[in-house]
């Protein structure tokens, strides 16, 4: 993994890389300069981070470095989840925010997101600043420290709480939030707003995470799983450490996938909201393009990461975006993802319909997902074999096309509900193949016929 | 992006320089990493600032510079000098002290001074001099991620302050002051008087490192003269006038004069000599005689010091003496405070000394023996001539029979007064004082003295 120092480029979670080899104080520093040069002088931030340990010096270094370019910082005495940074934005009526967390990835590595007012992502290039360590003493910025961030925070997800769980439903929860921030919002709101046992499960403050991965996926949450089934809780809620994802864990101790979960918020969302626009990822499950279609909705594709979600959503005057990782968009009360309100959600969608979390994914569609990867050595290779692929896609790949979509990638729906997607990583020296159908044969076929069309394309580009 | 050192920040007592210029974000992210090292791995730092309108970015460029060679912090934000002293002398698992300020240097100035952990300060020899050579080659020691440092926020060391300040030093009855803060970091000790019952009215109480008035300081005129104003309208027994980051102190009496320090050091010194007669006593050598006299009646020993702070706690220290005073109104109490000078701790040792005194403040000073000394002056002069200059002077002009003191410069004694010249560690110039036994002895003094200076100057150039 490179990085990029001149100029910095955000990709569509930040900037990230290995603490204090690839993000150390220095570059920390001038990132901090950077942004606050392309924020403009006398405007305001506000500045959190996670609970990893190298978070604190990057926290420490990015002020130095936008306060030299005469912006004013709003930081916490405390590691708080995304979520709670990112609103606190509004509530410190600033001009952008910083959120410095490794999100879902090991505890050696951290990153850096930079939101806009509106708690978008800001994602491209940002140059280092021109006038970097030259602002005079009197223009430079001033910082403040706010004590009760947590508190505020907690107050926004009362509201929530309120507004989604108002009969305090009996429900068993038990929650991992792999020993991050988030833990105490969990742990109060379902406290208060849920009757019925709260369990925990990796809570312990620790900031190597020994519980598990952060990222929340069916392989990391098996054992919180075995644990859900064992305490006989309702529902398992599994976030990554700082707080934006979350995953979900039946009754039955079977995981939900962010796609599933995503479908339930739009089934839930449609009971009131029959016309429902939603934002998916290319990469998405066609569970969601099934719900929508059955219940009245309109699905608009994506290209893949919370940027691309959020500006979407905003195109299509979209109520709910979500990508299969388990971050929810809800454009009515938190554009950027919350991994507490989609939480919430759920539990009332439990409530509502009184049926078992395990009960409500049996209704979705099944399907057959598969994905697949093919390694290419360098970013012109990926370039060739995807020229290869546009060119060729109609002899290596069977099956009658319905729509087409070229965003990111190319993506092909056939007439059977069935699709493949073939894209360049964005970030990795990889072209992924993604596809789902309703019958496991059909997938196994298209990601045959896909392998064989990339293969042919490694081929012809050496 | 990289920065030249400059190496004139690294003083004796202090690192000083201009913001953006000699100190910038980058190389105090460095000096950070420097500090860190020269601590070690696994020590912890106590850290304050001033309210200078640059201390915020120093001090989390320095924090972070800190926690990436795996030494922890405690965070003190805005601190008075002397509390970010007594963190590290109280606390065993506070290692050392960092406290960022220019003190009375102009606002664009910042700097730093730096303890180890029993709040005694650094100084060039056994500190800055490793910095400044670990800046220049780059020398950290840079931990792997798990091993970097933490940091927590607190004002705990505050408060630990001001409840013993208010038990060491209680004051017997409620007094009247006025207080000018000058928009330092000291604005809390206004509040903490308040509360203990006094009449207090403070000038300048919020923090403002823009300082749109003054930059605070009580050795000159213009940081005393809205303070006695407010003096005289409220008929307050006593002015208070501290520097921006509270290790200096000035002392107004009921009439609204200026109380010398050499005379505020009799004051201290007669009542520290009643509890613990014989004692030793360190003066700086820019003190009146009259001081050193009043000691010596008092059955004291007054021994004569270097200016700067670092040096004025360390021979305190060796000396075993009880207190130390320097005529730049720092005041160091060994016996009842910690050692270091703390501006907090001499104001309310001056409201409690009044407290339990019938007389006023000018009554009282009326009694102490006086000469007639000049303020201190400066002569310009070029760096690399100073201290030629002052051998010059010591190897041509003076006789034989004379009285030198070459603890810092030279300091002659004559019969009928005295006079000192030394270079200046701040600036291009020559400083010297004064003082006649007569107000006409002292100008004759004072007219020698520069004659001297020209002569010297003359000869060498």
């Amino acid at each position: 993994m490179s990085l990029p120092t001149d100029p910095f480029i955000f990709r569509t979670s930040g900037i990230r890389g290995i603490s204090n080899i690839q993000i150390t104080s220095k570059f920390v520093l001038e990132l901090g300069q950077a942004i606050g040069n392309h924020l403009g002088k006398g405007k305001s931030i506000v500045v959190g981070r996670d609970n990893r340990r190298c978070s604190l010096q990057i926290e420490y270094a990015i002020i130095s470095g936008l306060l030299s370019e005469g912006v004013n910082v709003h930081r916490f005495d405390e590691a708080l989840p995304t979520p709670a940074v990112v609103s606190a934005i509004e509530d410190h009526e600033c001009d952008a925010g910083i959120m410095i967390t490794g999100s879902h990835l090991p505890p050696n590595q951290n990153g850096v997101i930079y939101f806009g007012k509106e708690g978008t992502y800001y994602s491209g290039e940002l140059q280092k600043s021109p006038k970097a360590n030259s602002l005079p003493w009197d223009e430079t910025g001033d910082v403040k420290t706010h004590l009760n961030q947590s508190e505020r925070y907690l107050e926004r997800m009362r509201v929530f709480a309120q507004k989604y769980l108002p009969k305090k439903p009996h429900l068993d929860i038990l929650i991992d939030p792999v020993h991050g921030p988030m833990t105490p919002f969990l742990t109060k709101i379902f406290s208060e707003f849920v009757r019925g046992t709260v369990y925990f499960h990796n809570i312990e403050e620790n900031d190597h995470f020994p519980g598990r991965l952060s990222e929340p996926t069916v392989d990391t949450l098996q054992e919180t799983a075995l644990k859900v089934k064992e305490r006989g809780a309702d529902i398992g809620i599994a976030t990554d450490v700082d707080g934006d994802r979350v995953l979900f864990i039946t009754n039955e101790g079977t995981v939900v996938l962010g796609d599933q979960a995503g479908s339930l918020l739009a089934k839930k969302m449609m009971m009131t909201e029959k016309d429902l626009s939603i934002v998916a990822p290319i990469n998405s499950s066609l569970i969601i393009g099934l719900v929508a279609s059955e219940m009245g909705g309109t699905v608009y594709d994506c290209k893949v990461g919370p940027p691309a979600i959020i500006d979407t959503m905003i195109e299509k005057v979209a109520k709910l975006g979500f990508e299969e990782s388990g971050k929810y968009f809800f454009m009515d009360e938190s554009l950027w993802p919350d991994g507490l309100l989609a939480a919430l959600k759920i539990l009332s969608l439990m409530y509502e319909t009184q049926l078992s979390l395990q009960e409500l994914v049996d209704q979705l569609p099944t399907t057959t997902a598969t994905k697949d990867k093919i390694m290419c050595e360098t970013e012109e290779q990926k370039e060739k074999m995807m020229e290869f692929v546009y060119q060729n896609w109609e002899e290596f790949i069977s099956g009658e096309t319905k729509s087409e979509v070229k965003i990111d990638g190319m993506k092909r729906y056939f007439t059977d509900n069935s699709w493949l997607l073939i894209r360049p990583s964005g970030t990795e020296n990889y072209i992924r193949i993604f596809c789902e159908a309703l019958t496991p044969e059909r997938t196994e076929e298209l990601k045959r016929k896909a392998t064989e069309l990339l293969e042919q394309a490694k081929e012809s580009s050496i | 992006m990289s920065y030249l050192v400059n190496k004139n920040m690294f003083r004796q007592n202090d690192i000083r320089g201009v913001y953006g210029k000699d100190l910038t974000p980058e190389l105090a992210l460095d000096l950070g990493k420097a500090i860190g090292t020269f601590f070690g791995e696994g020590k912890q730092l106590f850290i304050g600032g001033d309210s200078r309108i640059s201390t915020p970015i120093l001090m989390n460029s320095i924090a972070a510079g800190i926690l990436a060679t795996g030494a922890n912090i405690v965070m003190g934000g805005l601190t008075p000098s002397p509390i970010a002293y007594y963190a590290s002398a109280i606390d065993e698992a506070i290692d050392g002290s960092l406290m960022i300020t220019a003190s009375h240097n102009p606002a664009d100035q910042n700097g730093l001074k730096i303890t180890d952990n029993k709040g005694v300060a650094f100084y060039f020899d056994n500190c800055f001099s490793k910095l400044l050579d670990s800046l220049r080659r780059k020398d950290f020691n840079e931990v792997p991620v798990e091993r970097l440092g933490q940091l927590r926020l607190t004002k705990q060391y505050h408060k630990l302050y001001y409840d013993e300040l208010a038990k060491k030093v209680p004051i017997s009855h409620k007094m009247k002051v006025v207080i000018e803060v000058g928009n330092g970091a000291c604005g809390d000790f206004v509040d903490f008087l308040k509360q203990l019952g006094h009449e207090v009215y403070g000038l300048r109480q919020e923090p403002d490192g823009s300082f749109p008035s003054f930059v605070p300081n009580p050795s000159k005129k213009e940081t005393l003269v809205e303070l006695r104003e407010l003096l005289l309208a409220k008929k307050a027994d006593l002015g208070i006038a501290f520097d921006g980051d509270g290790d200096r102190v000035g002392f107004l009496d009921e009439l609204g004069e200026v109380i010398s320090p050499d005379q505020v050091m009799m004051l201290f010194a007669k009542e520290l000599l009643l509890k613990t007669p014989k004692s030793k006593l360190l003066l700086d050598c820019k003190t009146s005689r009259a001081t050193f006299e009043f000691i010596k009646e008092l059955n004291g020993i007054p021994l004569i010091t270097r200016v700067g702070h670092s040096w004025v706690h360390k021979t305190l220290i060796e000396e075993k003496a009880i207190f130390a005073g320097e005529l730049s109104a720092h005041y160091y109490f060994e016996e009842e405070n910690y050692g270091f000078d703390d501006a907090l701790f001499a104001a309310m040792k001056m409201m409690a000394y009044l407290s339990q005194e019938k007389r006023t403040l000018s009554e009282v000073i009326s009694t102490f023996p006086a000469y007639y000394a000049s303020d201190e002056l400066r002569l310009p002069c070029e760096d690399h001539l100073k201290d030629q200059v002052i051998t010059y002077i010591s190897e041509s002009i003076i006789k034989p029979e004379w009285e030198v003191i070459d603890v810092d410069g030279l300091r002659v004694e004559l019969d009928d007064g005295w006079f000192l010249i030394r270079s200046s560690s701040t600036e291009p110039a020559l400083s010297f004082r004064v003082e006649g036994t007569t107000p006409s002895k002292r100008d004759e003094l004072y007219q020698r003295v520069q004659a001297y200076i020209k002569e010297a100057l003359g000869a060498l150039n």
